[in-house]
């Protein structure tokens, strides 16, 4: 062996040495920063899981408390942990590695619990008493609990020491795993939640709303194809393409809506014959409509597809849109439950959107009110801090199920500018919403 | 010694590759994300940016919410005349500024909807986008769901685009609007609360879900 081929072989063995070794180095640092993660994400799956299991075995403690307390402020205080308990138990489940369809079961049945407790809680700071319903709602509503429990905790119990939730998650779709199947056992052999009736979030009749503001007669397809054509005739229409049919909250027929320089997605309701919502995206254009002329474009579109009665009562630009909230305004009175939304391109100065499902839920012809109180009345209830600017009559819907007839004062403190509602029966001060400025227009919060 | 030769590039390019590779693995865990605002993450705002670039006379095109090349350049111009360092994007130094504000009140939301919705649906339609966001937020009411935005879209595997890191992707325009659109109230998907496409769908599960819709490539479904 010469020299040279000694050269060119120390050359070699110097490279693949070196190489070697940082590729050693390098995995190393991999493995070792690869396991710091693992143990980081293991105690995270960890602490929700274990989190979890303290906040059912709260619930179950605070459901049995609750069929014994009588005092006001007890209720009050065990409502309050339940609900709270119910929402880290949510977030808690929606950490975990399991996919939703196999704990849905027990979701609900927190989120109902929580929701159920939110509407037992509103009785109790109105001095109401819980009816012989809401008793027998509770006690089913805990021994549902204690089931939960008992599962859970034998669950728990034939895990070992050593279990790592990371090692056991099932990648697949099946049921393979212990922690994904033992959970999914669980939920699989939950009684199905309870049908209750209550103000409050994940209630029956706030999921299942009936409509109300649809006339009672059915058109078909081609009527609604006609219908669509004649109604946006005004928006210069070159095509409009039938797509399919909608089979959800509304059955509707769903039309691709061309104009001469846009494409909307217009959906016309089987009955009733309603234009409820067209979702569309601005185009190019060069023009730089004002706010005001927004909102009379919004007024005039909801007028010609027979929404009635409509006025602006709020708006908002965001970008190139211009976002336009009409609600139907008779005699005075803001009827908010029937709210149609209207969005108007700035730059096209067209129309692109509208949203009525609100006013196809709810809008039907509603009697005279004869407020029990004045308004002086209501103003005399409102905060001392507050400056009236304006004042109006409004029905708004509550928060979760129905409508109240409320005084609307639009008022400020410092800076600020609020919409407060006094119920024109109780006087209550039923909400109050606050006006956030942003440089995308302003919100209500 | 061609042989030897053919063999050191052979034995470098193999070493190249290793390290190569190994250095792809760690700047995986150890490289920062970025921490620039991109212009693209001011999304809607960029009109009211043009708008008044526009009235102090730094812009003299359309007021049409895009970070084309003219507005890029009226940046540009702004940020000169301002001591601003010129990158013709909308960094936090040049909105504050102008007088806009990179975060709004809700932006959080909003943005977190529009980058799921672009990892989702970004070669949808439009209808298609907004029934995207329209899902989440039926699922935030619905009993079976977390009750938060954040809480739907980060839920292990409900979202393919979330699950293998697409959701990081920057929203387009289109996904901003359509995030507001889904926000202020529009649900072409009329209460969905799962879509998929049935070209790729693997899960036998999801084919049980009552189907309300077709938008596009996507099923919509209760």
């Amino acid at each position: 062996m010469n020299s040279k081929d000694k050269s060119i072989i120390i050359t070699i063995s110097v490279v693949l040495g070196t190489t070697l070794l940082a590729t050693f180095i390098a995995l190393i640092v991999f493995i070792c920063t690869t396991k710091t993660y693992s143990t980081q994400l293991e105690n995270l799956y960890k602490r929700s899981f274990y989190e979890l299991s303290t906040n059912i075995n709260d619930i179950e403690l605070d459901m049995s408390k609750l069929v014994a307390v009588n005092d006001t402020g007890s209720k009050r205080e065990v409502l309050t942990n339940i609900y709270n308990s119910c929402q880290t138990a949510n977030t808690n489940i929606s950490n975990l590695p399991i996919q939703s369809n196999k704990i849905d079961k027990v979701n609900k049945f927190i989120n109902v619990l929580g929701g159920y407790s939110y509407s037992l809680l509103t009785k109790t700071n109105n001095n109401t008493e819980f009816s012989s319903e809401d008793y027998d709602n509770i006690y089913d509503l805990h021994a549902r609990s204690l089931e939960l429990l008992y599962e859970f905790n034998e669950y728990i119990s034939n895990l070992k020491i050593d279990y790592s939730i990371l090692k056991d998650i099932d990648y697949s779709d099946g049921d393979n795993s212990k922690f994904d199947g033992g959970l999914g056992a669980i939920n699989s052999s939950s009684t199905e939640v309870p049908t209750l009736i209550y103000d409050g979030p994940f209630s029956e009749s706030v999921t299942n709303k009936t409509i109300k503001g649809l006339e009672d007669f059915e058109i078909d397809a081609e009527e609604a194809k006609e219908y669509v054509i004649q109604t946006l005739n005004f928006l210069n229409v070159t095509s409009v393409e039938y797509v399919n049919e909608t089979d959800g909250k509304f059955y509707t027929y769903n039309f691709n809506v061309k104009t001469a320089n846009q494409s909307l997605y217009v959906q016309v309701t089987k009955r009733g014959s309603k234009i409820v919502n067209i979702t569309g995206f601005g185009a190019k254009g060069d023009k730089d409509l004002s706010e005001s002329e927004c909102i009379t474009l919004a007024e005039n579109f909801g007028t010609l597809l027979d929404y009635e009665n409509l006025k602006c009562v709020w708006s908002a630009t965001n970008g190139n849109v211009c976002y336009v909230n009409l609600a139907p305004i008779v005699n005075g009175v803001i009827y908010y439950p029937d709210l149609v939304k209207v969005k108007v391109d700035k730059v096209t100065g067209a129309v692109v959107g509208l949203e009525g499902t609100n006013y196809c839920y709810n809008h039907v012809s509603r009697n005279h009110i004869a407020p029990k109180l004045t308004f002086e009345t209501a103003q005399s209830k409102l905060s001392k801090a507050l400056t009236v600017k304006e004042r109006n009559l409004s029905l708004i819907p509550n928060k979760y199920v129905g409508e109240t007839f409320a005084y609307e004062f639009v008022c400020s403190w410092k800076d600020y500018t609020y919409y407060v509602y006094i119920d024109i029966e109780t006087g209550e001060e039923v909400n109050i919403l606050r006006i956030v400025k942003t440089t995308s227009g302003d919100l209500i919060v | 010694m061609k042989k030897y030769k053919v063999c050191i590039a052979i034995i470098s390019l193999i070493c190249f590759g290793m390290l190569f590779t190994i250095s792809l693995l760690l700047n995986d865990f150890y490289s920062p994300t970025s921490s620039t605002i991109t212009a693209s993450a001011l999304g809607p705002n960029i009109s009211e940016v043009q708008r008044r670039l526009k009235d102090w006379g730094y812009y003299n095109g359309a007021v049409n919410g895009q970070l084309d090349w003219e507005t890029q350049q009226a940046i540009r111009y702004f940020q000169r005349v301002h001591d601003i360092p010129e990158t013709g994007t909308i960094d936090a130094a040049t909105a504050n500024a102008i007088g806009v504000s990179l975060n709004s009140q809700n932006s959080n939301d909003l943005y977190l909807l529009a980058k799921c919705i672009h990892a989702e649906a970004r070669g949808e339609i439009y209808v298609g986008k907004v029934a995207v966001g329209a899902v989440i937020l039926n699922r935030v009411a619905d009993a079976n769901f977390p009750n938060t935005i954040y809480g739907v879209i980060y839920q292990p595997w409900a979202f393919t685009a979330v699950h293998d890191g697409q959701i990081n992707l920057e929203p387009d325009s289109e996904s901003y609007q359509a995030a507001q659109d889904a926000l202020s109230g529009w649900d072409p998907s009329y209460g969905s609360l799962y879509y998929y496409n049935p070209a790729t769908a693997t899960s036998s599960w999801i084919w049980s879900r009552q189907v309300v819709v077709t938008i596009g490539k996507h099923v919509f479904a209760i």
